[in-house]
């Protein structure tokens, strides 16, 4: 492990180059380097967060959930798209680590990326449930009938956070802003792959002009850097197969059934104590 | 504008270039393994051949159907990278008027050589 002069068992500092700029202010972007204490176990995001306290409070970047879910601290981290918050600074192996906001994103503001052009993407493939029974969608009477197999066909797709590190690492969306990028096309395929889905004519339609699903050269480098393992670069060969497959005249599937209504009445979970009631509140 | 038709055709033109243009590398420079099973095509690329070729209805639709085979790949090949450069809807529309009337004018311009000999 290069731990850059210093050695592991002892290292008790950690130097961060951290890629700064205000639009308002800056020119351009330029690296400003932090020093700060190291403690085992630490990740990027600690060591931006102990920045803000103590150092610089004028540093900016995302950051809520720190567990790898809410996907906002996403950015490039010793030039791999990453999230802070579930970077180790012992996984990287390095003690000065360098690190910018995700590229293929206009800047906010230091490490902070303007994401609304892939959410603006996202929203445009329709990534939501839509069946012929709009009545069932709109009153729910039960839920969708789904086998372990149907669910298995799409599941890792699901697991998105919308972090934009495969867009970031994306060499189509770096060269062609209006492609729709691997983010909304494994979306799109999430939706089509799903059996409670049956208007995936709808999505297709949005996905096949030339800046959609023919735009991927099937470089990978998505794959490869999804924090969550997810393979958009599978969910677009997949999404291509689908749409070739309506080209050639296959019909939308019969969407799951709606499951039977629960029959007996179940005895109700009791209400734990610590519980305020409406009673309480009055 | 739907893509898809597009690239079935561009898939359906690499199956006929594969096959055709085989055939015709074939028989251009593997006369000798040809006339080892029997099919002696001559000198293939000698004058009189070529002009016997052109002037034969079989061998002008065989390379019709290739010039249009290669042609479509190619120019669609060349909208892609076009494409890549993220210009407008309208003017992706200029640019594919502009390669369709280009294609179809060297299609015209190649076919009618055989044609008209
Ligand atoms: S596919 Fe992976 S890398 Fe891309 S936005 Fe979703 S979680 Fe992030
Ligand atoms: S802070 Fe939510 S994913 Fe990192």
């Amino acid at each position: 492990m290069s731990n850059n002069g210093e050695n592991q068992g002892s290292v008790s500092k950690l130097t961060l180059k951290v890629q700064r700029y205000n639009p308002d202010r800056d020119k351009a972007p330029y690296m400003q380097e932090f020093t700060l204490p190291f403690r085992k176990g630490m990740t990027v995001l600690d060591g931006l967060l102990y920045i803000r306290e103590n150092i610089d409070s004028s540093l900016a970047f995302r950051a809520s959930c720190r567990m790898g879910i809410c996907g906002a601290c996403a950015m490039l981290i010793n030039n791999l798209p990453r999230l802070a918050c579930h970077t180790p600074v012992e996984e990287i192996g390095e003690f000065t680590l360098e690190i910018k906001p995700l590229p293929n994103f206009a800047i906010v503001k230091d490490l902070v990326p303007d994401t609304s052009s892939m959410f603006e993407k996202h929203a445009s493939v329709k990534p939501y449930l839509m069946r012929d029974d709009q009545e069932e969608m709109e009153h729910p009477t039960a839920e969708f009938v789904q086998s372990p197999d149907e669910l298995e066909s799409y599941l890792q797709f699901a697991y998105c956070i919308k972090c934009g590190a495969c867009v970031a690492a994306c060499p189509t969306s770096a060269t062609g802003k209006l492609y729709l990028g691997p983010q909304a096309l494994t979306q799109a395929y999430r939706y089509c792959g799903d059996s409670r889905d049956n208007k995936s004519g709808e999505r297709i339609s949005a996905v096949d002009p030339y800046y959609g699903v023919w735009g991927c050269h099937f470089a990978g480098a998505c794959s490869q850097v999804c924090p969550k393992g997810v393979d958009p670069a599978l969910a677009i060969q997949l999404l291509r197969r689908k749409v070739f497959a309506q080209s050639l005249g296959g019909k939308e599937r019969t969407p799951s059934p709606v499951a039977a209504p629960p029959t007996g009445s179940k005895e109700k979970i009791p209400v734990p104590e610590f519980t305020v009631t409406q009673d309480d509140r009055s | 504008m739907r893509e898809v038709p597009l690239r079935l055709w561009q898939l359906i033109a690499a199956a006929v270039i594969f096959f055709l243009v085989g055939t015709h590398l074939i028989i251009m420079h593997l006369g000798d393994i040809l006339s080892f099973f029997g099919a002696d095509m001559g000198e293939p690329t000698a004058w009189s051949s070529v002009m016997e070729r052109a002037s034969s209805a079989w061998w002008t639709v065989f390379y019709g159907i290739v010039l249009a085979a290669v042609l479509y790949h190619g120019f669609l090949g060349l909208r892609n990278v076009i494409s890549e450069l993220s210009l407008s809807p309208a003017a992706m529309r200029v640019i594919n008027r502009a390669l369709i009337v280009v294609g179809i004018g060297i299609f015209a311009f190649a076919l009618y050589i055989p044609i008209s000999t």
